[in-house]
């Protein structure tokens, strides 16, 4: 598990260089964190699935001493352990910007925007993976595509249908606090997260390759 | 020890090996108690498969030619001489009565065959 | 004599090609060629003993334990090559084996840099760069470093030149020197057998034709060559299959003491390749269907 981990970040390593550069860039511009670690975590973890399909990998990997189930696992511990990182590198660009640039009104962002940033990398993760390993690189994209505008057109039609209750709800979580709204937002995406862990673990142990 | 396998004779290489092995032993180039490469390591230096060489040296060891000792390896079975000899002896008795056979259909009589025998011998005719 | 495999009437379909109950066994200490024409189930079945492929029905067990439930344990003990390279190609030797190594309890570095330094190879560069026999050469050390106990090749030897493929069968055989290795040899490249293998298992339109002794094999079967003037319909009949011109027959027999008894001095009986046993097994069986 530990060596399937560090294989990803070791054939990724310039990579990571170039999203030290991505994450520097939006803090440059002033932009709050959260963005910098989604848009870092949505670059790195599909490089990581496509990297390794690319290069026709699966063959290898299964004929090594690896269990199907690790093999996945350590896809979504790495996406973990690379929210981590981007949410460190966030952190200390902020501050250096602030102690020598003098960009930022504060040294370190909030607790609240490292959060949703971090669940924006475990919601991308939950649904990139299972349809990467369900339809292959190729088609990742166009599936993707497609799922984003159902997800638009499903957020509409609620819209729509729902337009008469839209203050009844307003006035439903307006009795919340953000925190309280937040920390709701951060345990729903830790259960899709965990179901789609587990989902993408059964289609890979019943691949052919 | 030296074995030359021919890969185009008609004959089995395990045959090959067992008839060189036997006429090293008769000649007296290989004694008793000399040990032989082991059954991989002769299949390896003669680029043949194990199971082939393997063959080989159950021949031998049914015909009383080498002791196979577990783990120690192949060594050349304590022969008696003039048993060799005389089963050496069998065998061109037999293939003479072949030859007086195949003779006999085209009628060459027995001075001419002997005549033949000392020519083809090499020697001077006494 | 223990088995390292055993295929009990494993089955697995696609769309237009199926193996269907094949059962053999692989003999412990030697080595086993697998052969079979282009598209007869020689890499179908090579993935399934891997655990590539997910079999639908059937078992499957490798050192006796079953492929499913033991299955890193069985792979810390298997050497794998296959013919097309299946190592990250933006990567270099070096860089591979930091991946690769720690993933092996056993992995033996000083085995590793043996062969690499043997087989002249540029630990830097990038694999795409390499040629063909490069990328087996450093397939073949990164398989055996681990000091496995089975290795598996499938076409090993297969659009490489004849120096190379001696040079393969040539370490092929020093591995052989350890009774406890096992090897299975995917070819059809039926020669490179006749330098090593002890048995071969025949593939024939997803279907094991027979698992044998390679020297029994070659001494039942037999070509036999003679006028056409002594074949008929019932003689016809104990051959594998024929191959009929203006100057007379030649045919495959599986029974050579058969034919013996039967045409006596009025025919030639040749020994056999490997190759003139597929070639008439599958001109006979085409015959059968049409």
């Amino acid at each position: 598990m530990y060596s399937l981990i560090l294989k990803d970040y070791l054939m990724l390593k310039r990579m990571l260089l170039l999203i030290v550069v991505i994450i520097a860039f939006f803090h440059i511009l002033q932009n709050p964190p959260t963005l910098a670690i989604s848009m870092a975590g949505i670059f790195f973890i599909s490089s990581i699935g496509s990297f390794e399909d690319r290069s026709n990998s699966h063959i290898m990997l299964n004929s090594l001493p690896l269990n199907r189930k690790n093999i996945i696992s350590s896809k979504y511990v790495g996406a973990l352990i690379f929210g981590v990182f981007a949410v460190i590198m966030s952190v200390i660009f902020q501050a250096v910007f602030y102690f020598v640039f003098h960009i930022y009104d504060h040294p370190f962002p909030e607790v609240k925007h490292l959060f949703i940033g971090m669940l924006c990398i475990l919601l991308f993760t939950s649904i990139y993976f299972p349809i990467l390993y369900k339809f292959g690189e190729k088609y990742t994209r166009i599936v993707t595509m497609f799922l984003v505008i159902a997800v638009i057109a499903f957020g509409q039609i609620m819209m729509y249908v729902l337009k008469d209750q839209v203050y009844e709800i307003q006035q439903f979580l307006s009795q919340f606090t953000v925190n309280q709204l937040i920390f709701a937002g951060g345990l729903i995406i830790a259960i899709i997260y965990l179901v789609s862990w587990f989902c993408t673990i059964k289609i890979y142990e019943a691949k052919d390759f | 020890m030296k074995i030359i396998i021919s890969n185009t004779s008609k004959e089995p290489i395990y045959e090959q090996i067992i008839k060189q092995i036997k006429e090293l032993v008769l000649k007296g180039e290989l004694q008793e108690g000399d040990s032989l490469p082991s059954i991989r390591q002769l299949a390896k230096d003669l680029q043949i498969s194990v199971i082939t060489t393997k063959r080989a040296y159950e021949e031998l060891e049914k015909d009383g030619f080498i002791v196979s000792v577990v783990g120690k390896g192949s060594f050349i079975a304590s022969q008696n001489k003039e048993l060799l000899k005389e089963r050496r002896l069998k065998i061109i008795e037999e293939k003479l009565i072949e030859i007086i056979e195949e003779s006999k259909i085209i009628d060459l009589s027995k001075d001419e065959l002997i005549e033949m025998v000392l020519i083809l011998y090499g020697d001077d005719v006494i | 004599m223990t088995n390292v495999v055993e295929f009990k009437r494993v089955t697995k379909s696609f769309k237009n090609f199926s193996l269907k109950d094949v059962s053999f066994s692989i003999k412990k200490g030697y080595v086993t060629g697998f052969i079979g024409a282009n598209g007869a189930g020689k890499s179908t079945t090579i993935k399934l003993l891997m655990n590539l492929l997910r079999k639908e029905s059937g078992e499957i067990t490798i050192f006796g334990l079953d492929q499913d439930k033991h299955n890193q344990a069985i792979k810390e003990r298997i050497g794998f090559v296959y013919d097309e390279n299946c190592f990250y190609e933006t990567l270099s030797i070096r860089e591979l084996r930091k991946i690769i190594a720690p993933m092996y309890q056993n992995w033996n570095d000083d085995i590793f840099y043996k062969y690499i330094d043997q087989f002249q190879l540029p630990e830097k560069q990038v694999i795409k760069s390499f040629s063909k026999g490069m990328k087996m050469k450093m397939a073949i050390s990164f398989a055996i470093s681990h000091d496995p106990e089975f290795i598996i090749m499938d076409e090993p030897t297969s659009g490489l030149d004849p120096v190379f493929r001696r040079e393969i069968l040539e370490l092929l055989h020093d591995i052989m020197l350890d009774e406890q290795k096992t090897i299975f040899f995917s070819t059809h490249i039926t020669t490179d057998l006749d330098r090593i293998a002890d048995y071969i298992t025949y593939i024939h339109g997803g279907r094991i034709l027979f698992s044998k002794e390679r020297d029994e094999l070659l001494s039942e079967y037999g070509i036999v060559k003679g006028s056409t003037d002594l074949l008929d319909s019932d003689i016809e009949k104990e051959f594998v299959s024929i191959r009929k011109t203006n100057v007379g027959f030649e045919a495959l027999t599986s029974d050579v003491k058969k034919s013996k008894e039967i045409f006596g001095h009025e025919v030639l009986i040749e020994k056999p390749t490997l190759d003139d046993i597929m070639y008439y097994t599958n001109k006979g069986e085409l015959t059968c269907t049409h």
